[in-house]
């Protein structure tokens, strides 16, 4: 086992983050025990960041205590090896409208108490300006106006300085379009207010989508 | 002049320089902290709010404004709803916990308002999973039952008809064949079958076509009640959409949109093209025609039309569709009759009668 990221582990081609609730899968992941510690496999098929990490993130915001805003939680599986990662002393913003999901994703939040459930639109982040400042905004929605909502709510929760990621599907922008060019358009979107760190395209874990990492700037 | 404002962890106090003067927490109990913040947001008197008024009181305090609607003769209140103050300590909440000793540390905070939204969360879901989920289950169960009978009969008419042939010409009914044959069984047992050109069967190939048959009627029995019970709820869910195009026309254009609110806030050109999205994506991608209509080509209109003036019939029927759905779910009055009146002068209009 190798950490090659706070809380991430490599083994092999395969990564791994340390189970906060042992014995337990969350999605049918592997289980792995070495070292008197136990490691679920992260799947990169399943899970967009997975996927980010093995085809070369730069930079990966989250270690123990990171406090994230979550949009689009669905029903977990990337909330869950965040959860590992930030251990108790962090916290998950998880945010999902879907009623459908939000009912499995309540039942890891039972079991997780560092994952806090709201079941709201991300489009009305008045809705949940309790949150408060949040060390890292993470968004994969699938909304034809996801990038606009990433900004909506990093201006609104993501300190200064601090990272965001969002996965973007080109299919649920405009299915007609070249997926290379709505990249590029979300990137140059986003590039007016945030420093566009890296743009990470998720071949062949997903078909179609990227994940752009980047940074607020300190407000002028 | 003070802010009261109340939160997760009690009601507060603070003053222009958003200080906090004086406080009451609640008990670190979830449930029971929901149902404090439920009382004080309807007006009545919590324990918590006594002990920050009598304290005000004691400060000598007159005029405090505050988002808890509540009456005090020894003040004068201002209510208001939005309170700008008590946004700001909600959003600091996980710090004034720990400092006030709500919390031993952030993890522990954590963990309760973790509990909090579980629970809040849970009671919002079980508050908006209405009765148009209901009648998009019936309706999907109904939908899948015909695909089923469909089946069933056919294999019923192929297998029965080895033996009596002569049936299937004679009742073309499928329920009531079905029916015929879990009754009669054996050809004998119906009067005209002498000269039937079948083959003999035994007691057990006649007991075993008779038990499909049986199962087979009963399929026929339970679409009839399923089908009736479809029109019961959607009377009820969408009285207008309903009416104006019938009810199961109206839930399966409700299992499209997902529920009753998304298919009132759809515009009418996105409803006359539900049941379509394959001809309009691929319409969109620059192959074939865009498509004139979705599921409600299965509108006795449509489908009865000629095939160039289906399109615009399809568009004044979605549109009305737009104005019944807003209606049923907005305001829930009956004006089906009126909506439908004036969609059949419409199509009257461009069929040319």
């Amino acid at each position: 086992m190798e950490e090659i990221f706070p809380g991430v582990f490599r083994k092999g081609k395969r990564i791994f983050t340390e189970n906060l609730r042992p014995g337990q899968k969350v999605y049918g992941e592997d289980l792995l025990r070495e070292g008197g510690k136990e490691y679920r496999e992260w799947v990169p098929y399943r899970s967009k960041l997975a996927a980010a990490i093995l085809k070369g993130l730069k930079i990966f915001p989250f270690k123990k205590g990171t406090t994230i805003l979550y949009l689009g939680a669905s029903t977990g599986t990337t909330v869950s090896h965040l959860s590992d990662i930030v251990g108790k002393e962090g916290v998950i913003y998880a945010v999902e409208f879907s009623e459908r999901m939000m009912r499995e994703l309540l039942d890891l939040c039972e079991k997780r108490p560092n994952i806090i459930p709201i079941l709201a639109d991300a489009r009305k982040p008045k809705e949940y300006d309790w949150v408060g400042e949040v060390d890292v905004v993470y968004e994969d929605l699938a909304q034809p106006d996801q990038t606009r909502i990433l900004i909506k709510n990093a201006e609104m929760f993501l300190k200064p300085g601090g990272e965001f990621l969002i996965a973007i599907k080109a299919r649920s922008v405009d299915v007609t379009e070249d997926p290379k060019k709505i990249y590029r358009e979300s990137k140059d979107e986003l590039s007016e207010r945030f420093e566009v760190i890296q743009l990470i395209e998720l071949e062949p874990y997903e078909k179609d989508h990227c994940i752009i990492l980047g940074r607020f700037r300190a407000s002028p | 002049m003070l802010f009261v404002t109340a939160n997760e962890i009690g009601i507060f106090a603070l003053n222009r320089e958003k200080r906090i003067v004086a406080y009451s927490l609640f008990p670190k109990d979830p449930e029971e902290v929901l149902r404090r913040l439920k009382d004080v947001k309807e007006g009545r008197r919590i324990k918590e709010l006594e002990d920050v008024l009598t304290e005000l009181m004691n400060l000598r305090v007159e005029n405090i404004v505050t988002d808890i609607p509540f009456k005090d003769e020894n003040f004068h209140i201002e209510f208001k709803k939005d309170l700008k103050v008590g946004a700001e300590l909600r959003r600091n909440l996980r710090d004034i916990a720990v400092k006030v000793g709500f919390a031993k540390n952030h993890e522990e905070f954590t963990r309760f308002l973790s509990k909090v939204q579980i629970l809040r969360t849970r009671e919002k879901i079980r508050r908006s999973v209405k009765k148009d989920k209901v009648a998009i289950q019936a309706i999907s169960a109904l939908d899948e039952l015909n695909d089923i009978s469909n089946r069933f009969i056919e294999r019923l008419r192929e297998w029965y008809g080895l033996h009596y042939p002569e049936l299937g010409k004679k009742v073309k009914d499928h329920e009531k064949y079905s029916k015929l044959v879990s009754e009669k069984g054996h050809r004998e047992n119906f009067e005209d079958f002498k000269g039937s050109m079948g083959i003999d069967l035994d007691e057990p190939d006649i007991e075993a076509v008779k038990e499909h048959a049986t199962v087979t009627y009963g399929i026929y029995l339970l679409r009839k009640r399923l089908s009736d019970y479809v029109e019961e709820v959607m009377n009820e869910v969408a009285p207008n959409t309903s009416y104006l195009i019938g009810p199961h026309l109206a839930a399966r254009l409700l299992a499209l949109a997902g529920s009753l609110e998304k298919l009132a806030k759809m515009p009418s050109s996105t409803i006359q093209l539900l049941g379509a999205e394959k001809a309009l994506f691929r319409h969109m991608k620059g192959k074939g025609r865009p498509p004139k209509h979705g599921i409600l080509y299965h509108h006795p209109s449509v489908i009865n039309s000629p095939k160039d003036r289906r399109g615009k019939i399809a568009r004044i029927i979605a549109s009305k569709i737009a104005i019944a759905t807003k209606t049923d779910f907005y305001t829930g009055e009956f004006r089906g009759k009126e909506y439908r009146e004036d969609m059949e002068k419409k199509i009257k209009e461009v069929l040319g009668e």
